[in-house]
């Protein structure tokens, strides 16, 4: 690797990783069948056939301090020698006062640190990600967590609804025990008003087909396009790859175009059960492949955020993943740990019923 | 708003946040909430201890006629939990979906959840609650 000329000293990486997902679910079938809609035909367009939902007293902040707390089960370090922690997400609890400082309270790492909470739709926490590198790539911190979480909303009634779900994804960051090496980076931006919510608004509001081609698949497939050309790899080259998920079609028709096929994509692909966890979704996927992935292997996972932009990270693993890949719970503990909501208690759950 | 939620919350975060207590130097013996001086020898040498938040569920209640702001929450469980450390701490037991299943001696972990919601503009509360190991 032309990267890593230099000496084991620079190289930065993974050192734990840690996912949360709430355990209720709701299905596809039973949102079509409040709204009359033809549910297996849903299902099947959108590849999701069912979808997380938060508890009453769950939110992004709970939701990012339980899968950091496994991210630090992993990655064995003490949390005073964190020095940044970052909330990317687009469901904050609070317009004004930072989940970030929560978290970072929740698990001893404060008060020298520095905290912020991102935006960027769903790839916010792969931008706090490439921060955390940066700071770590350049000593002014030892370790960095970067957390993605939503607890995403969509309007009742709404082809979101199908898919809007909820999830949280931490990684420990930094230089030392890596249990994969991130190889390069690299990042696709530009404006394409695909998908957004206005400052007050309940619900998000999107432009209906023109989220695909030139806002998902032009920017996903150009992040990594670009980091395979950056780093010298070839898609043959790569044995495991993470997607944004906004439905459990998008993400193979981009593996598809990428030319790597669809059994490396596969193990990513957590939007067909717990629906898209917008912030989390490409993290997730991330995470569930280092779960079962063997050293030596090249994983590449790249995010998507409306508004639009794409962050292409690439990874190899290392032999430290089996020394730690069991001291938490994995993330197919949290897909099949569920109970079935109806329609009534999820609007309960999403507070679509107003008390005041 | 009927109390100063802010002053209470910044307060006590560390002990809810993080299941704080002390330990103390002598006998040790483990505290939750914190203490200044141990009941048992007198003395005031205790160390900080974080506490695993792995315990078992002593007895526990359910509440339907709950207090303003936790309408949403009805019926609301509490219970007095052990935890492995010996300490008994009394707190809100999550994730109850079949009440049938809280038997007294089931293991219990703590997670960190929202405790309080003060209205739609106020401060949000946050800590730990047991949830059952079910
Ligand atoms: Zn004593």
């Amino acid at each position: 690797m032309e990267q890593n000329k230099d000496t084991s000293l620079t190289k930065v990486g993974i050192l734990g990783y840690g996912v949360y997902i709430p355990k209720y679910r709701i299905s596809v079938n039973e949102i079509a069948n409040t709204w009359s809609d033809d549910g297996p035909l849903m299902s099947k367009s959108i590849n999701v056939t069912e979808k997380a939902v938060p508890a009453l007293d769950e939110d992004t902040i709970t939701i990012s301090v339980m899968a950091v707390r496994n991210s630090l089960l992993r990655a064995n370090i003490s949390p005073v020698d964190i020095g940044a922690i970052y909330v990317g997400s687009e469901s904050h609890p609070y317009a004004v006062k930072p989940s970030a400082v929560t978290v970072a309270e929740a698990i001893g790492a404060t008060p020298v640190m520095t905290a912020s909470d991102l935006e960027f739709a769903c790839k916010a926490g792969t931008a706090g990600m490439q921060m955390c590198f940066g700071l770590a790539k350049s000593d002014e911190i030892k370790y960095g967590i970067a957390i993605g979480t939503d607890t995403a909303q969509g309007r009742p009634g709404d082809q979101l609804e199908y898919t809007a779900g909820a999830g949280g994804c931490a990684f420990v960051l930094g230089k030392g025990k890596l249990i994969a090496e991130l190889e390069g980076m690299y990042s696709y931006t530009s404006d394409t008003p695909d998908f957004w919510r206005r400052e007050g608004a309940t619900y998000p509001s999107h432009a209906g087909r023109f989220t695909g081609e030139p806002s998902y698949f032009k920017h996903t497939l150009s992040a990594a396009q670009g980091l395979m050309q950056k780093i010298g790899i070839k898609a043959s080259d790569v044995d495991r790859l993470s997607l944004h998920q906004p439905n459990g079609r998008f993400p193979i028709s981009a593996a598809k175009k990428l030319g790597i096929p669809y059994e490396k994509l596969e193990d990513a692909l957590c939007v067909v059960k717990v629906g898209n966890t917008y912030s989390a979704a490409s993290m997730i996927g991330l995470a569930r492949h280092l779960d079962k992935a063997k050293p030596g292997e090249r994983i590449m996972c790249v995010s998507y955020g409306s508004g639009a932009g794409s962050d292409a990270f690439s990874f190899v693993v290392t032999d430290e993943i089996e020394e730690v890949r069991n001291n938490a719970p994995d993330t197919d503990y949290y897909i099949n740990k569920k109970e079935m909501l109806n329609y009534a208690i999820y609007a309960k759950h999403r507070r679509k019923i107003k008390m005041d | 708003m009927s109390r100063n939620l802010v002053a209470e919350n910044w307060r006590l975060e560390r002990s809810r946040y993080l299941l704080v207590g002390n330990k103390c130097t002598e006998c040790e013996k483990y505290y939750f909430p914190n203490v200044q001086i141990c009941t048992d020898c007198n003395i005031s040498k205790l160390d900080e201890y974080v506490f695993s938040g792995k315990g078992k569920l002593i007895e526990w209640t359910k509440i339907y006629e709950v207090a303003k702001g936790f309408e949403l929450f009805a019926p609301l469980y509490y219970g007095i939990i052990e935890l492995e450390e010996g300490v008994r701490v009394a707190a809100q037991i999550t994730e109850v979906t079949d009440d049938t299943k809280l038997i007294p001696g089931i293991k219990t972990q703590m997670v960190f959840r929202k405790l309080f919601e003060d209205g739609s503009q106020g401060v949000l509360t946050y800590g730990f609650k047991a949830e059952p190991q079910i």
